[in-house]
C-alpha cells in the first residue's frame, strides 16, 4: 500500500494539473476576498449601483474579515459549490479516467497490483493532496485576511487568536475536507463506470452545479414534499455540515445564506452521518464495479 | 524444457453472444519461445488478457507458473512480464519515471535495474524525456524494458516489433533469442510470420477463436511439404500421383502440379511418372514457409466453415 501510494503521489506530483489546482485554490483565497471587499467598499460609488443597506454591508464585511473570514475561506475551498469541490472533482475524475484513456490501468494490473489497492491508493493520494492544498490555502489566506482586516479597520485585534480558535480552524479544515469526500468518490466512481475522465468530471459537476445548485434548490419553492429533496442531497448535507465551521452559520443559515436559509438544513451531526453513508455507497460502488470490470484492449 | 510454465485447458470466452475464444487448450514449456499466430481478431489478445486476469473466462482453466490463476494470481504475476497490445505509459512522465512507477508497483526491483534496462533497449540518452515525445518505436522499446524489470520467468509479448524500423525489429528478435538463452520463456503474439519463424521453437495458430494447428515450426512445415512437378500431360500425371498412398494432395497450378508429399520421396515421384511414359521436365521441392503454411491452414478453415 505504501509503495503504491508512492506511485500515485509521483504521478500526481509530476502533472501540471495538480499544480494548477493548487495554484488556483491558493490564489482564489487572495483574489476573491480582496475583490469582494473592494466591491463592498466602492459600493454605491459604482455607476448604476443600488445603495446597500448599511446593516447588510457591515455583515458582509464582517464575514470577509477576521475572525469570521475564516468561515469564508473554508466555504471557498469546500462547500457544495466551492472552488475546492470543482478543482478536486476535476483532479479525481481525470486521474482515474486517464488510466483508461492511456491504458495504464492494464499495465498496472498485469504487474500484479490489486484492483482495490489501485483505487484506494489513488483516493488516499488525492485526499492527501487536498489536505495539503487546504492547509496551504489557509496558511496563505488567514494572514492575507489579517492584512485586509488591518487595512479596512485601521487595526488588527488579534485577541481572537486563541488555541481554541486554531483548533476550530483545523477542525473546520477537516470538516471541509470530509464534506468533499463524497464528491471526489462520485467523480472516481463515474470515471470507473464510464472508463473516461470526462464522464467522471462532467457528470459529477453537472450534478453538483445544475441538479443540486439549481434544480433541487428551486424545488424548495414548489413546496413539500419536493422541497425536502435538497435536505437529502449531497449539497444540502455539505451545507449543513459547513454551517458548523467558524463563521459558517452566517454564510449557510443566516441572512447571507440566501436560499439555504429557507431549506431547513440538517444538523452538522446528521449531515456528517448522511455524507458518510453517501461516501460508503460511492466507495463500495466504485470498488465492486472495478473488481468486476473487464479491462478490454 | 519439459517443465510446463503455462497450461491452458478448455478456455472459452464469450463477449455477450459473440464467441471470442473456443475451448483453447495449449501448454508452453519453460525456456521455449512460443509463437501465437493468428489473423487480426483471431483471439490472441483475448487469450493473453484472460491469462493475465484482465478479463474473466466464460469457461476453462489457466495454470500460470504452476499456480491456478483462480487463486492468488497477483503473486504469480510478479514473476511475469507482459506487453498487452501496445505498451501503455504515462505521457507526462519521463521514460525513467515510467519505469520507476512500474518498478515500485512490482516491488523489489533495484533502482540500478532501471538504468541497465534503459541502456539495453537503447533509450539511456532519452531517459529523462517525457514519453509523450517518444516515437512509436521508442515506446515499444520502453515497453520491453518495463516488461523485463522484474527479470520475468515468463514474458508475454504482443506484436513487440510493431512500429520499429527493420534494424529495430532485428534488435528485438536478437533480444528475444538472448532472453530464451537466459532461460526466459517467451509467449510471442504476432502476425509477422517470418518473425515468428526466425525466433520461435513452437507455434500455435489461432483462427476465429480456435487453435487450428500447433507444433514445432519444422514439424508444421513438414506437414505441408510440397514437390513441384512440370510435365506435358498434367491431367494424367495428377491422376497417377493421386493413387500413391504417401501423396496427401495434388493441385494443379498454371502449368505445374503441386504435390503434397514428403520431399524425400521426390525421386519416387519421378520414377512413378516415368513408368507410365510421363517424363517430367522439372521436379523440385518447394520451400514451404510458415507464412504459406499459415495462409493454407487458415484458408482451409475458412473453406470448411463455409
Amino acid at each position: 500500500m505504501v509503495r503504491n501510494l508512492r506511485v500515485e503521489l509521483l504521478k500526481l506530483r509530476k502533472r501540471w494539473l495538480t499544480w494548477i489546482v493548487l495554484l488556483i485554490l491558493v490564489s482564489s483565497a487572495i483574489i476573491l476576498p480582496g475583490m469582494l471587499l473592494a466591491i463592498l467598499k466602492m459600493g454605491d460609488r459604482l455607476p448604476g449601483a443600488q445603495p446597500m443597506p448599511p446593516a447588510i454591508a457591515a455583515q458582509l464585511e464582517q464575514a470577509l474579515l477576521l475572525p469570521d473570514g475564516v468561515g469564508f475561506l473554508l466555504s471557498l475551498i469546500g462547500g457544495s459549490n466551492g472552488m475546492g469541490m470543482l478543482l478536486f472533482v476535476i483532479l479525481a475524475g481525470v486521474s482515474v479516467g486517464n488510466e483508461y484513456t492511456w491504458k495504464t490501468v492494464r499495465a498496472s494490473l498485469v504487474r500484479g497490483r490489486g484492483r482495490w489497492d489501485f483505487l484506494l491508493t489513488k483516493l488516499v493520494a488525492i485526499l492527501l493532496l487536498m489536505g495539503v492544498g487546504f492547509l496551504l490555502t489557509m496558511a496563505v489566506g488567514i494572514p492575507y485576511l489579517g492584512l485586509l482586516t488591518a487595512a479596512s479597520r485601521g487595526q488588527l485585534d488579534l485577541s481572537f487568536l486563541t488555541a481554541s480558535f486554531v483548533g476550530e480552524v483545523l477542525l473546520g479544515v477537516l470538516r471541509t475536507g470530509y464534506a468533499l469526500v463524497p464528491y471526489i468518490l462520485l467523480a472516481m466512481l463515474l470515471a470507473v463506470v464510464g472508463r473516461s475522465p470526462w464522464i467522471g468530471v462532467g457528470v459529477t459537476l453537472a450534478y453538483a452545479l445544475l441538479v443540486e445548485g439549481m434544480a433541487l434548490q428551486l424545488l424548495v419553492l414548489v413546496g413539500r414534499p419536493w422541497s425536502q429533496l435538497y435536505r437529502f442531497s449531497l449539497g444540502g448535507n455539505v451545507t449543513g455540515l459547513m454551517a458548523a465551521n467558524p463563521g459558517g452559520q452566517a454564510l449557510a443559515g443566516g441572512e447571507l445564506g440566501g436560499m439555504d436559509a429557507l431549506l431547513n438544513l440538517p444538523s452538522a451531526n446528521q449531515a456528517a452521518l448522511v455524507l458518510a453513508l453517501y461516501s460508503l455507497l460511492f466507495l463500495a460502488g466504485m470498488l465492486v464495479v472495478f473488481q468486476r470490470q473487464e479491462i478490454t484492449p | 524444457m519439459n517443465d510446463v510454465v503455462l497450461r491452458i485447458e478448455g478456455l472459452t470466452k464469450f463477449y455477450g453472444p459473440v464467441r471470442a475464444l473456443h475451448d483453447l487448450t495449449l501448454s508452453v514449456r519453460r525456456g521455449e519461445v512460443y509463437g501465437f499466430l493468428g489473423p487480426n481478431g483471431a483471439g490472441k489478445t483475448t487469450t493473453v488478457s484472460l491469462i493475465l486476469g484482465l478479463i474473466r473466462p466464460t469457461a476453462g482453466r489457466i495454470e500460470l507458473l504452476g499456480h491456478d490463476t483462480r487463486r492468488g494470481r497477483r503473486k504469480v504475476l510478479r514473476r511475469v512480464g507482459a506487453i498487452v497490445e501496445r505498451p501503455a505509459f504515462y505521457p507526462h512522465l519521463s521514460g525513467a519515471d515510467n519505469l520507476r512507477v512500474a518498478a515500485w508497483e512490482l516491488g523489489g526491483v533495484p533502482e540500478v535495474r532501471i538504468a541497465q534496462l534503459l541502456e539495453r533497449v537503447g533509450l539511456a540518452d532519452r531517459a529523462d524525456d517525457k514519453v509523450k515525445g517518444y516515437s512509436t518505436g521508442m515506446v515499444q522499446r520502453l515497453g520491453l524494458a518495463a516488461a523485463l524489470l522484474n527479470e520475468p520467468e515468463l514474458l508475454f509479448l504482443d506484436e513487440p516489433t510493431s512500429g520499429l524500423d527493420p534494424a529495430g525489429q532485428a534488435e528485438i528478435r536478437t533480444l528475444i533469442r538472448e532472453l530464451a538463452e537466459e532461460g526466459v520463456t517467451v509467449f510471442l503474439c504476432s502476425h509477422l510470420l517470418h518473425e515468428v519463424e526466425q525466433v520461435c521453437h513452437r507455434v500455435g495458430i489461432l483462427n476465429k477463436g480456435e487453435l487450428i494447428a500447433e507444433g514445432a515450426v519444422e514439424e508444421l512445415l513438414r506437414r505441408k511439404e510440397v514437390i513441384q512437378v512440370r510435365v506435358a500431360d498434367l491431367e494424367r500425371a495428377a491422376a497417377l500421383l493421386r493413387r500413391l498412398a504417401w501423396v496427401r494432395e495434388v493441385r494443379r497450378e498454371d502449368d505445374r502440379l503441386l504435390v503434397e508429399a514428403p520431399i524425400a520421396r521426390s525421386a519416387e515421384v519421378n520414377a512413378a511418372l516415368a513408368r507410365r511414359g510421363l517424363y517430367a521436365s522439372e521436379i523440385r521441392p518447394l520451400e514451404t514457409t510458415l507464412e504459406a503454411f499459415f495462409l493454407q491452414v487458415t484458408q482451409e478453415e475458412a473453406d470448411n466453415g463455409s
